[in-house]
């Protein structure tokens, strides 16, 4: 007589409490990008959701940055350009002509990978935002910059020099700096293009922590090299090459058990 | 471009050697401790020098596969590995343990007397256990997935046997108190060595498919 | 000739190039002080010129002002303007090197070419006849290239970064020209204004065919009056002087017309560091 063999799946109940307020928030739809005649985005189709964080990973060269700044349109200022499919952001399609690029870049944040602090004061950088599309002024406005600076975990090391330069600040500072600033606008998406590869281990650990306080309230989307801290941060991760999504599951499945042989070989570091 | 050796990977092989070394040593205490059951044969000395190698080694195991995860922060099927090689070694360590305990009846109780109903059948469910031993121990050897049917099959057939033979033992009345007893501690133990020997193939079956799986 | 040798000799002839190059400067500012000096007094510097070598050169000194503010009005924001188009809209065509060109060899023009245009272009064709306004465009064609050049440089110089932060968080491409990369580029911009400005106050030649006969005893009434102006004063005087108080006269002008071209090389330089401090 035979035994049946079982098969048991875990389930963190920490993360399912997670998953359960997660909704769906961008989508991408068959969307391919090209860079005059380079193939650089094919056929992409996954759906990102808010109050998590979503990591994007895979080889230099794979696409990674380019897709993140479709979900923003930083990809515009190239004049080679040229794109196909949807992206729809809250069931509204972002590339569609009608749309307003500049309150979707309000509502699309984005922090880069070296900390672009602008050569002002750091009230003068938070404000810039709110000023720009005349959000607040006067105490209101000082309330939002303080407001963002908490929420970048950083007010409590420039409350007494806000009117230094920016520039004056460490590196770790000068990204959170860089966090606050796109926080002012209230955005409800936010972007990380490798945010931490500039920055020393301390700091890193820091910008770590505050992503996973930031999903509470914004949909967070991260490109990283760094594998480590996918799997520290995110909730679900895509693995791309080559321009495709090889793979885009849980965190915890993509790095414990990957279903494709490709994904497989880049986290044990076969290939990099 | 595929860059096969990596820092990781001798450390992993280290281990795996380790491992079937453990593998080895296990089957010759489980063959020993039988003989020395069925032969009232004081062998306790040897295994217990066995039992104290598989320790020492399954403590190695341990710490090497820790070390390696804290360097070397391994993913996917390299974590998986690392996390059945720990528990692999703690099984291995529990069959030495099993069977120098298994000698440890005679030096406790002093001989007894065979069993003379022939519905008894200790050397078969001892066979069993030898031969479930020997697969498990070739499937961390050679990671061949289908060894896992035939695991399976032997591991129900063990626990049949386990429980006939406790029914047997259990109904007896003209039976000398220490040959039940002796009997029944050692189909204790060889039912214990099939039970890891199928969590080694569980283990196992995890770390090459990632899959968990129960064979009971 | 040993190597050891070879190596001092042509420290020594570098270290002697340098030094002559370098005293050059402090030999001018020493001698014109020397020899002007003695013309500087109180009725000097208010007085009006009369009978040709006597007198003051108040008008002149407010001319010479006056042009290079005017000339300045017209050509820094024409010229700023040019440069941020240049450096941000413009495509990378034949049409914009074209432009390029054109802006480099205007610079490179011989003023009394850029004069004699003035005078058949503005003065008679347009009717301006010699006057402020006359001699202030023609100066800004002068300073337009320079101003060009130097804003350009200083637009291109601020980091793509803080053209992408301010995109990304909402801006358009006007607005971020207007509030991240002007004030960055600040300096250079300023700078290349203020030199623009250095060039057009000690300009001869073209204030000579457009702006006034240099001798003129009143200050402009308007803007098509014509306008006295410290270089031609003290072109008048050193050629056609006769006295060697007309002598002295000339280097007192040369001497005050230093000393305002030195001021503004200062307040550039200041203005310069006040903002790089400011972006530090």
């Amino acid at each position: 007589m035979m035994r049946e063999i079982r098969y048991a799946k875990p389930v963190d109940p920490f993360e399912e409490v997670v998953f359960s307020r997660a909704k769906d928030k961008i989508e991408f739809d068959d969307f391919h990008l090209w860079y005059g005649d380079n193939h650089v985005l094919r056929d992409i189709n996954i759906e990102i959701q808010s109050n998590i964080v979503t990591a994007i990973m895979g080889p230099s060269g794979c696409g990674k940055s380019t897709l993140l700044r479709a979900i923003n349109r930083m990809n515009d200022i190239i004049p080679e350009c040229r794109y196909k499919g949807e992206i729809e952001i809250d069931g509204v399609d972002i590339n569609d002509p009608e749309t307003d690029v500049y309150e979707l870049r309000k509502k699309v944040g984005m922090v880069f990978q070296k900390p672009n602090p602008f050569p002002m004061s750091v009230y003068d950088n938070v404000a810039y935002g709110p000023r720009l599309h005349r959000m607040a002024s006067g105490e209101e406005l000082d309330r939002i910059v303080e407001g963002s600076l908490r929420g970048a975990a950083l007010w409590e090391e420039v409350h007494e020099r806000l009117d230094d330069s920016a520039l004056s600040l460490s590196g770790g500072q000068q990204q959170r700096l860089c966090i606050a600033r796109t926080l002012a606008v209230e955005p409800e998406i936010i972007l990380l293009d490798e945010p931490c590869s500039a920055l020393d281990p301390i700091a890193t650990t820091k910008i770590e922590g505050l992503m996973r306080q930031l999903k509470e309230r914004y949909t967070v989307v991260l490109v990283t090299h760094n594998l480590q801290q996918a799997a520290r941060v995110s909730e679900m991760t895509a693995f791309m090459y080559l321009g495709e999504i090889v793979e885009f599951d849980r965190t915890r499945d993509i790095f414990e058990n990957p279903r494709e042989e490709l994904t497989e070989n880049y986290i044990t570091g076969k290939f990099g | 471009m595929i860059i096969m050796s990596r820092p990781l990977d001798v450390g992993i092989d280290q281990i795996n050697t380790l491992i079937l070394k453990m593998g080895k040593l296990a089957e010759d205490s489980l063959a020993l401790a039988l003989k020395g059951f069925f032969e009232m044969e004081d062998v306790h000395v040897q295994l217990r020098a066995w039992s104290n190698t598989l320790l020492i080694l399954s403590e190695e195991v341990e710490d090497r596969a820790t070390e390696l995860m804290a360097l070397h922060q391994p993913m996917a099927g390299d974590l998986r590995n690392l996390k059945a090689y720990i528990k692999i070694a703690y099984d291995m360590e529990r069959f030495g343990r099993y069977a120098l305990d298994i000698s440890d009846i005679l030096i406790r109780l002093g001989s007894w007397k065979t069993f003379d109903n022939g519905d008894l059948s200790v050397d078969v469910m001892g066979e069993r256990v030898k031969q479930i031993l020997s697969l498990t121990v070739k499937l961390a050897k050679t990671r061949e997935q289908s060894l896992i049917w035939t695991i399976s099959e032997i591991e129900s057939e063990i626990d049949d046997l386990y429980l006939k033979n406790l029914k047997t033992l259990g109904e007896s009345v003209n039976a000398d108190a220490k040959t039940v007893i002796a009997n029944l501690l050692t189909i204790r133990y060889l039912e214990r060595i099939a039970d890891h020997a199928s969590y080694v193939a569980e283990s196992i079956t995890y770390a090459e498919t990632g899959k968990r799986i129960t064979l009971r | 000739m040993k190597e050891a040798a070879k190596e001092r000799l042509v420290q020594i002839c570098l270290y002697a190039s340098a030094a002559v190059s370098l005293m050059i400067l402090p030999i001018i500012v020493v001698w014109v002080g020397f020899n002007g000096i003695g013309a500087i007094n109180w009725e000097f510097l208010t007085g009006r010129p009369y009978r040709f070598e006597y007198g003051g050169i108040f008008p002149q000194i407010v001319g010479s002002v006056y042009l290079v503010s005017l000339c300045t009005l017209l050509g820094a924001p024409l010229g700023i303007a040019s440069a941020i188009y240049l450096a941000e809209y413009a495509p990378d065509n034949a049409i914009t090197s074209a432009v390029r060109f054109f802006t480099e060899t205007l610079a490179g023009m011989p003023s009394i070419v850029i004069g004699l245009f003035g005078l058949q272009f503005l003065v008679y064709r347009l009717q301006l006849k010699t006057s402020l306004l006359a001699g202030a465009i023609s100066l800004s064609f002068m300073m337009l290239p320079w101003t060009i050049r130097a804003s350009e440089e200083a637009i291109k110089v601020v980091p793509r970064e803080y053209r992408e932060a301010s995109l990304a968080l909402g801006a358009t491409k006007w607005q971020t020209i207007l509030k991240v990369v002007i004030p960055a580029a600040m300096p250079g911009i300023l700078t290349g204004v203020l030199l623009g400005m250095g060039k057009a106050i000690g300009e001869t030649a073209v204030v000579w065919l457009t702006a006034g006969s240099g001798l003129e005893a009143f200050v402009p009434r308007s803007l098509r009056s014509p306008t006295g102006s410290l270089p031609m004063y003290i072109y008048l005087l050193a050629t056609q002087g006769h006295t060697a108080q007309g002598m002295q006269n000339a280097f007192g002008a040369s001497l005050v017309l230093l000393v305002m071209f030195l001021c503004m090389s200062v307040v550039a330089l200041v203005i310069r560091n006040y903002f790089l401090r400011k972006l530090r």
